[in-house]
């Protein structure tokens, strides 16, 4: 598996280091197999006598075999602990290893079980019968043969000699003087009874006669004198036997001394005797270590047995490891691939299905991958759309928790994306501006999900704004509900400029129907006066001035009032020329803080703004009314504080002071003709405001200062000169 | 699990019971000022019936002697001065009936009579190194044992382990001070 090009190398590393291992173990197998052929063989030429090289061979041969039995049983061992650690840690493959390894376990055991107890059986049951009881009987009878035959030699050998002694003693011979006629007659009895010699011992030890005479020499059939078995005889008054080679010696004990006969074995005698001699120690030795052979053979059929089952095991585990491995991979690249990385790929070199399957699920990610970048591009579009249209669009799930919220319905709702993405609407639109629009919403959703539109209106702390809300429900495919799309339009500056144009229509024709009748009402009353003042005298005559002084003064109230009503509905349009505000702002605060001493002026101005294309006059105008509202509003004492900054779409100022402020009712309101909360004020001032900012395609909006007082903020677009 | 190991553990208690038990009944230094100075052996229980069966079947039995020169150190174990291996072969002559005794190198002697030789079987007189005796502190260590020997260790060394030949033993070690 890949991610990157570092885990593609480990892997690589880990595949070359599982092949080596792999290797060897095939080698370490073929060399156990080798050795156990060649034990097997060299067990075999046991029955023969062994050389030291044969047996220096097999020695190594038993031990290397059982180095790699050791060597299986570790690597073995190894693998099954390994595996039984990650049985225990519940390891992704370790269940299906330990099915694998347990199937061939048990495929293996039965008959590898069976043949031991089989081969165990016939070699113990074959070793028993090297020691059969016809086989023991056949041995001992021969046993009892040769020892029959040297009992009978012996007792007709001591018969003989009491013969030979007894003839010597009557006829004189073992008297001192006739010992050559002794000599000639042991040589005699020698040759007439096929002895090679026959010699008589005093108690000493010393040779009293020999049938070799005189010139005895040292020879294998002449017995020794200082033998200690010829005074054993003596001393225990017993013939005694031995053998010397291929003689056989008997001494027979005499009241002075012993006589000993030397039999020549025949050669076909002595070698068949040899033989049986041979053989029954040998059968006995061979039943001393009958257990030990027994268990060497039974030991090496274990072994075997044992090298089979390690095998099996090994042979499961490297079956399951490569069943496993993949599989381990895919279920990793699949949880990968679940958690979004798409990149991931497996690198595993398989020829057989699961290879098939490897391909199949890295081609499966690369499509994924592509689907995805399309997709992500799509929706990268989608949003991008979304977040630049002035329209707020907010979408639901059926639960009713926001997914997604575009910049346009941000602003508007002064909301934060973080805190609202999948909140439910209820608690984000729990401030009490947005009471309305949560209420909205909620009477929408529960009247029947179908397309539907109001207009709501958000009273903030900056103002009213006015919300055409349409809600349109969301279907999959099969028609189920699966959300809500919110879609909101800011018709503020619309209800603005509707209620500004109907006000202008108003002030026209009031201006208009008012205006007309008052100069021949003016006039009239002026001709009353000059008319009819003569004849009124005493107290008629002061009513009559009065009441028409009265009415021209009120006339001419009511014309000037029409007139500045006029005035309202007929500005003139505005004449864009170079204009700096920096300039305006700054005389007027100086020509104000003049006028107005209990008055301080903040004046922030940055030094680079631009002269911007607006109308002198009218600007002139704008900021006169609105430091005069502030003064008025402060009752000519206090701080006003005037900023301005600029950026390349717009420049903006800030009017605050330190007065009553607006209340929050009042906001919509403060921008209407003939509204104001003094007592001498027309309320066309912020009025006319409005209408020359709204002229130069700008906006007006207020908010209350801190800690108290009121901000007017003036958005000017910011075309430069 | 740990009834397998109880059940080793008995298992390895009980095999040397299993064999013949023979001990050193005693060591003993002598001709020691001499130029040969020589150590003497007497076994006791040599004879038991497993042995003696096997004896008198045929079988000829090698009694090895594995001497040890010691100087004792008191710390981790004593460094061998001189390690020496003796043979001695007993065995039965099935035709002539005769007990016969083979020591190294070559001396051989036979009995007629088994009291005889089992009493002569019994005390083993090896010579000895003089120059590692004469060493501050020295001591000799000995000990006998007959088992079947195979080249096919360990095998058979476990088999033997597992089911000794019924004529095997191993005696007790035994030490004597060389250097007073």
């Amino acid at each position: 598996m890949k991610g990157d090009s570092g885990n593609t190398i480990k892997e690589r590393e880990t595949h070359s280091k599982r092949k080596r291992s792999l290797l060897l173990t095939g080698l370490l197998f073929l060399v156990f197999a080798g050795l156990t052929c060649l034990q097997i063989y060299l067990q075999h030429q046991q029955g023969k006598p062994l050389k030291i090289p044969a047996n220096i061979l097999l020695l190594t041969v038993v031990n290397l075999n059982l180095i790699v039995l050791m060597i299986f049983i570790v690597m073995v061992g190894r693998n099954l602990v390994k595996i039984y650690f990650e049985h225990k840690r519940r390891a992704l493959g370790a269940k299906f290893k330990v099915k694998l390894i347990t199937a061939f376990i048990a495929l293996t055991i039965i008959p590898t079980t069976l043949l031991f107890v089989i081969a165990s059986g016939l070699i113990t049951s074959s070793i028993e019968n090297w020691f059969n009881r016809q086989r023991e009987d056949a041995l001992k009878n021969s046993l009892e043969i040769a020892q029959a035959y040297y009992q009978e030699l012996n007792n007709r050998g001591e018969i003989l000699a009491q013969e030979i002694v007894r003839t010597a003693e009557k006829s004189g011979f073992m008297d001192r003087e006739n010992h050559g006629r002794l000599v000639w007659f042991l040589s005699k009895k020698a040759k007439e009874h096929k002895l090679k010699a026959i010699e008589i011992f005093d108690a000493r030890g010393n040779l009293k006669a020999s049938s070799k005479g005189r010139k005895r020499r040292e020879k294998a059939y002449l017995a020794n004198p200082h033998d200690a078995r010829l005074t054993e005889a003596f001393i225990n008054k017993k013939p005694l036997s031995w053998d010397k080679n291929r003689y056989h010696m008997l001494a027979v004990p005499l009241s002075y001394g012993e006589i000993v006969l030397s039999y020549k074995i025949p050669s076909s005698h002595y070698k068949s005797l040899n033989s049986i001699i041979q053989h029954y120690e040998g059968y006995q030795q061979l039943k001393e270590l009958k257990n030990p052979i027994k268990t060497g053979y039974i030991l090496v059929f274990l072994m075997a047995t044992l090298l089979i089952l390690f095998s099996s095991i090994w042979f499961g585990l490297h079956l399951a490891r490569g069943i496993t491995v993949p599989i381990e991979a895919l279920a990793e690249a699949t949880r990968e691939v679940a958690g979004g990385n798409l990149d991931i790929r497996i690198d595993v070199e398989a020829d057989d299905e699961i290879g098939i399957l490897v391909n199949s699920f890295n081609q499966m990610t690369q499509d994924l991958q592509k689907s995805r970048r399309e997709l992500e591009e799509r929706k990268r579009y989608t949003e991008t759309v979304l977040e630049n249209i002035a329209t707020g669009v907010i979408s639901l799930d059926k639960e009713g928790k926001i997914l997604s919220i575009n910049r346009a319905a941000r602003n508007l709702l002064k909301l934060d994306y973080r805190e609202c993405l999948g909140m439910p609407y209820k608690q984000v639109f729990k401030e009490g501006y947005l009471e309305s629009l949560r209420d909205t919403v909620r009477k929408m959703l529960h009247k029947g999900r179908e397309k539907e539109s109001r207009e709501v209106k958000l009273v903030t702390e900056e103002g009213v704004i006015h919300l055409i809300v349409g809600i349109s429900p969301l279907r999959d495919e099969k028609g189920k509900y699966s959300g809500m799309v919110v879609v909101m339009e800011d018709i503020t500056e619309l209800v603005k400029a509707q209620r500004a144009a109907a006000w202008e229509e108003v002030a026209r024709r009031v201006a208009h129907e008012i205006k007309n009748p008052l100069t021949p009402i003016s006039l009239s009353a002026q001709r009353l006066k000059k008319k009819f003042g003569g004849y009124m005298q005493g107290e008629d005559g002061e009513i009559f001035y009065r009441c028409t002084d009265t009415i021209v003064k009120e006339v001419e109230e009511l014309k000037r009032m029409v007139n500045e009503f006029y005035k309202f509905a007929r500005l003139p349009k505005i004449t864009p020329k170079p204009t700096n505000i920096q300039e305006i702002i700054k005389d007027l605060a100086a020509l104000y803080s003049a006028s107005h001493k209990e008055v301080s002026f903040q004046v922030e101005l940055p030094e680079d703004m631009p002269s911007l294309l607006l109308d002198r006059d009218q600007i002139n105008r704008v900021f006169m009314n609105l430091l005069e509202n502030a003064i008025e509003a402060m009752d000519g004492r206090g701080k006003i504080t005037i900023k301005a900054r600029y950026d390349e779409k717009s420049a903006v100022v800030e009017i605050a002071d330190e007065g009553m402020g607006v209340k929050p009712e009042d906001k919509e309101r403060v921008f209407m003709p003939y509204f104001s909360t003094k007592e001498k004020g027309k309320g066309l001032g912020l009025a006319i405001v409005s209408r020359i900012i709204a002229d130069h395609g700008g906006y007006i909006r207020l908010r209350n200062n801190k800690p108290r007082g009121t901000v007017f903020i003036i958005e000017l677009p910011g075309r430069a000169a | 699990m740990r009834r397998l190991w109880i059940i080793i553990g008995f298992l390895l208690l009980a095999l040397p019971s299993w064999a013949g038990n023979v001990t050193i009944k005693k060591v003993q230094l002598i001709n020691m000022g001499s130029e040969y100075p020589c150590l003497k052996v007497e076994l006791d229980g040599l004879f038991f019936p497993r042995l003696k069966e096997a004896l008198l079947g045929g079988v000829s039995i090698p009694i090895d002697y594995t001497v040890t020169i010691k100087k004792p150190r008191s710390v981790l174990w004593d460094p061998t001065l001189w390690k020496g291996v003796y043979c001695r072969v007993i065995k039965y002559n099935l035709l002539t009936e005769t007990f016969t005794i083979k020591d190294p190198p070559e001396l051989e002697r036979e009995f007629s009579d088994f009291q005889r030789f089992s009493q002569e079987s019994l005390v083993f007189l090896m010579p000895l190194p003089p120059k590692p005796l004469k060493v501050k502190g020295a001591y000799v260590e000995v000990k006998a044992h007959r088992m079947y020997e195979s080249h096919f260790f360990p095998l058979d060394f476990i088999s033997h382990l597992l089911f000794p030949s019924p004529s095997d033993f191993q005696t007790n070690k035994m030490r004597v001070k060389a250097h007073k």
